[in-house]
């Protein structure tokens, strides 16, 4: 039983890598805000190496499709970091459609939809705070050599 | 319980990681995710090419989080504390909170000589709040040294302090006096978003929070009339089984209550009572009026310790005249 799993996950693997037709790259950024020579304020966004509790940050993923054929049914989905609060989805491809899970991606419906137990058991409406992942579904399939970004924002509690 | 190789709990772990999303467990944070975190974040994409689906992980972006410096102050008696003129040793109590994400320690300063009010109290010393109970005790309150004993509160942690000032004899009913405590993180202080780097705990960077690591808060004194009231003025003299005067367990400590009537005319039928400090025990025996002893049952006599009021001493003193003498009330209490 145990080898027959070794054995699965070393087929998934290898045909993973010799297929990765769809690349991601993730990057996380924090904003900035300085003060310009003529005193407006200018945002840049730059690596969120280090945040404290209340800083906002952008999760930015990269996709590409690096190979020879289209892809079709493409589904991006991040799990809402651990210590982090979902704010708001920050950047969608045209065409594709944002879901949201708040039971750890089971479900996942538009935001309006989702509900968690209260103590009672009862089903109520679902908090920003309870979204445990973000999805992007797209319509369109990904022609060789087409790229772009999904991203959103969540918060440091 | 499992007799599979690391290579195969490995290998699960693996293959749940590719077939599911990942699982996700909400930490039940009260506060501010603790310095030294580190947040991840890694996205998976599902494709269809000529009928095979295929699953892939992205990069894992890993953030981590700085110790965040900061403090809140907050005077905690609800009104200006009422003293009469000429008294020594008025507390005023502050709540002082490490509202950052790591361990940090604090040093404290007071001062009193502040505008915009009508007398200056004299600034006396800064007490810890030793024995944790709120209250200031004079003799179990440790003396705040500074760079000595400098608070250490872990974060979301608070502690009590204790703001002590001398009333000048001249100040008159109804005048207010302003005293301040001032706390600053020992990490550092600066504008907000300041970072120093390797300061924090377990040398992580530190980031300056949004009170730029010191605070300060005011409270008051009014002065109110002593005529028609007692005043009673407590005192402590330690003595640690060593020979020394160190607030330390096993010592003793030898409280004196004088009363008094200043003003004018004679107040009657003036009890007294005095809890026990937290963390002490009455030393049986030892209750004396005017270096008579009272005898701590409830009986004939004067006094009693803890049958007229639970956990305290009672004395019954009887008339106090402005122009009589002094009565004067000990007991000893040894440190747990």
């Amino acid at each position: 039983m145990n080898r027959a799993i070794i054995v699965t996950v070393l087929v998934l693997l290898l045909v993973g890598v010799a297929n990765a037709s769809v690349e991601l790259n993730t990057v996380a950024l924090t904003e900035i805000t300085t003060t310009s020579e003529t005193g407006q304020e200018v945002t840049t966004l730059v690596p969120a190496g280090k945040v404290v509790p209340g800083d906002e940050v952008i999760y930015t993923i990269h996709f590409v499709n690096s190979g020879t054929e289209p892809a079709s049914d493409v589904v991006i989905t991040n799990p809402i970091p651990d210590h982090m609060v979902f704010t708001k989805v920050e950047e969608s491809p045209d065409g594709a459609s944002v879901s949201m899970s708040a039971d750890g991606g089971s479900r996942y419906d538009s935001p309006r939809n989702l509900t968690v137990k209260d103590a009672k058991g009862q089903p109520r409406p679902a908090k920003a705070s309870e979204f445990t992942h973000v999805r992007w579904v797209f319509q369109d399939s990904l022609e060789p050599g087409a790229e772009g970004s999904v991203s959103f924002r969540a918060q440091l509690q | 319980m499992e007799e599979g190789s690391d290579f195969v709990r490995l290998a699960s772990r693996l293959l749940l990681a590719a077939a599911f999303s990942l699982s996700f467990v909400t930490c039940a944070m009260a506060d501010g995710t603790p310095a030294g975190t580190d947040i991840t974040s890694q996205a998976t994409i599902n494709y269809t090419i000529t009928g095979t689906v295929y699953t892939e992980l992205s990069n894992t972006v890993t953030t981590s989080v700085a110790e965040v410096l900061d403090l809140s102050l907050v005077w905690q008696d609800a009104a200006p504390v009422e003293v009469p003129p000429g008294i020594l040793d008025q507390a005023l109590a502050f709540r002082l909170t490490n509202i950052g994400n790591g361990s940090d320690s604090f040093s404290l300063a007071g001062q009193s000589t502040l505008a915009g009010d009508d007398f200056d109290p004299v600034l006396a010393n800064i007490h810890l709040d030793t024995n944790g109970n709120s209250r200031f005790d004079p003799g179990i309150d440790e003396l705040y040294i500074p760079g000595g004993n400098d608070p250490v509160l872990a974060a979301d942690a608070f502690t009590l302090l204790f703001l002590l000032n001398d009333i000048p004899p001249n100040a008159t009913v109804g005048q207010l006096g302003a005293s301040m405590l001032s706390a600053a993180s020992n990490t550092g202080i600066g504008a907000p978003g300041t970072v120093i780097v390797g300061a924090g705990e377990n040398g992580l960077d530190a980031v300056v929070g949004a009170n730029g690591g010191n605070l300060d808060s005011q409270g008051s004194y009014r002065i109110v009339a002593l005529s028609a009231q007692v005043a009673i003025l407590k005192s402590a003299v330690v003595a640690d089984p060593y020979g020394g005067s160190q607030p330390v367990a096993g010592a003793t400590i030898t409280y004196e209550l004088s009363v008094i009537a200043t003003g004018t005319g004679t107040t009657n039928d003036v009890v007294v009572s005095d809890v026990i400090p937290l963390n002490t025990t009455y030393n049986p025996g030892t209750l004396m009026l005017n270096s008579t002893p009272v005898t701590d049952a409830v009986d004939g006599d004067s006094g009693d310790m803890g049958g007229t009021t639970p956990g305290a001493i009672t004395v019954s003193i009887g008339d106090v005249a402005v122009d009589g003498p002094g009565q004067t009330i000990t007991f000893t209490v040894t440190i747990d």
